[in-house]
């Protein structure tokens, strides 16, 4: 019994080991900046976006200075994702 | 009782290949995990804790199912987990936050939020039959010994 269940033990191991290993992104787009296109032109992303569910690029990355966008990420494009305006701020920026 | 005997061992496989690749698939990608992690709808301030107890837990419970003294612990604790993410899945897809972020995790962020809620329904069932069996593994293991104690008395 031993001997299965440390066989069964170590299959599973392994498995898992070389599943994450491979399917690790070889390489990561996300370490270049990235931007997101607002329907004209391509603009830098806020410091705390979020890509929200969805089929489409969320962000692009530029390897040639901005010659040309490759698609990074995929979702839709949320500049502040779950940003909450506390009441005091509301109000704060209404009276102005 | 050989044959839940082998069941057991294959429930706790599945439980650790799970476990193992959904943790090793966050450290390998780190910062896209930490990413994900701040876009999901929870307090911004949980995200550094959350990025490390995550995985961590999820190591520490493959670690307690493969010995059998720990094993039982090692159920409940992926039931506990398995059960928390699940309710955290009905949340999201009952729109319950005011965003739907996406879902995280190596092959598995390729899942929809739909099928991450069946995916993580069967690893709580399988849970669910792996502490069954343990729990009546040990009761067995208990009387028998009793029995052979009372025997020699």
């Amino acid at each position: 019994m031993k001997r299965i269940k440390w066989s069964i033990m170590s299959l599973a191991i392994i498995f898992s080991l070389c599943a994450a290993f491979a399917t690790k992104p070889h390489w990561d787009c996300t370490t270049l900046p990235q931007y997101y296109f607002n329907g004209s032109v391509y603009l830098p992303v806020t410091q705390f976006y979020g890509c929200m569910q969805g089929i489409t690029t969320c962000t692009y990355y530029t390897n040639n200075g901005g010659i040309t966008y490759a698609p990074c990420t995929v979702g839709t494009y949320d500049g502040c994702a779950g940003c909450v305006v506390s009441p005091s701020q509301s109000n704060s920026n209404s009276g102005h | 009782m050989f044959k839940r005997q082998v069941m057991l061992e294959c429930i706790s496989a599945l439980l650790i290949l799970l476990f193992v690749y959904a943790s090793l698939s966050k450290f390998l990608d780190f910062s896209t995990f930490y990413r994900e992690m701040h876009n999901q709808p929870l307090p911004k301030s949980w995200t550094p804790f959350l990025v490390w107890i995550i995985p961590c837990s999820e190591i520490a419970i493959s670690v307690s199912l493969i010995f059998e003294r720990t094993r039982l612990l090692g159920f409940y604790g992926s039931l506990i987990v398995m059960g928390l993410f699940t309710i955290y899945t009905g949340v999201i897809l009952m729109h319950f936050f005011p965003y739907v972020p996406c879902s995280c995790g190596g092959v598995i962020k390729r899942l929809t939020w739909t099928q991450h809620l069946i995916l993580n329904l069967s690893f709580v069932a399988l849970s669910i039959v792996g502490v069954i069996f343990q729990r009546r593994k040990r009761f067995t293991q208990i009387t028998f010994k009793n029995q052979i104690k009372n025997s020699f008395v």
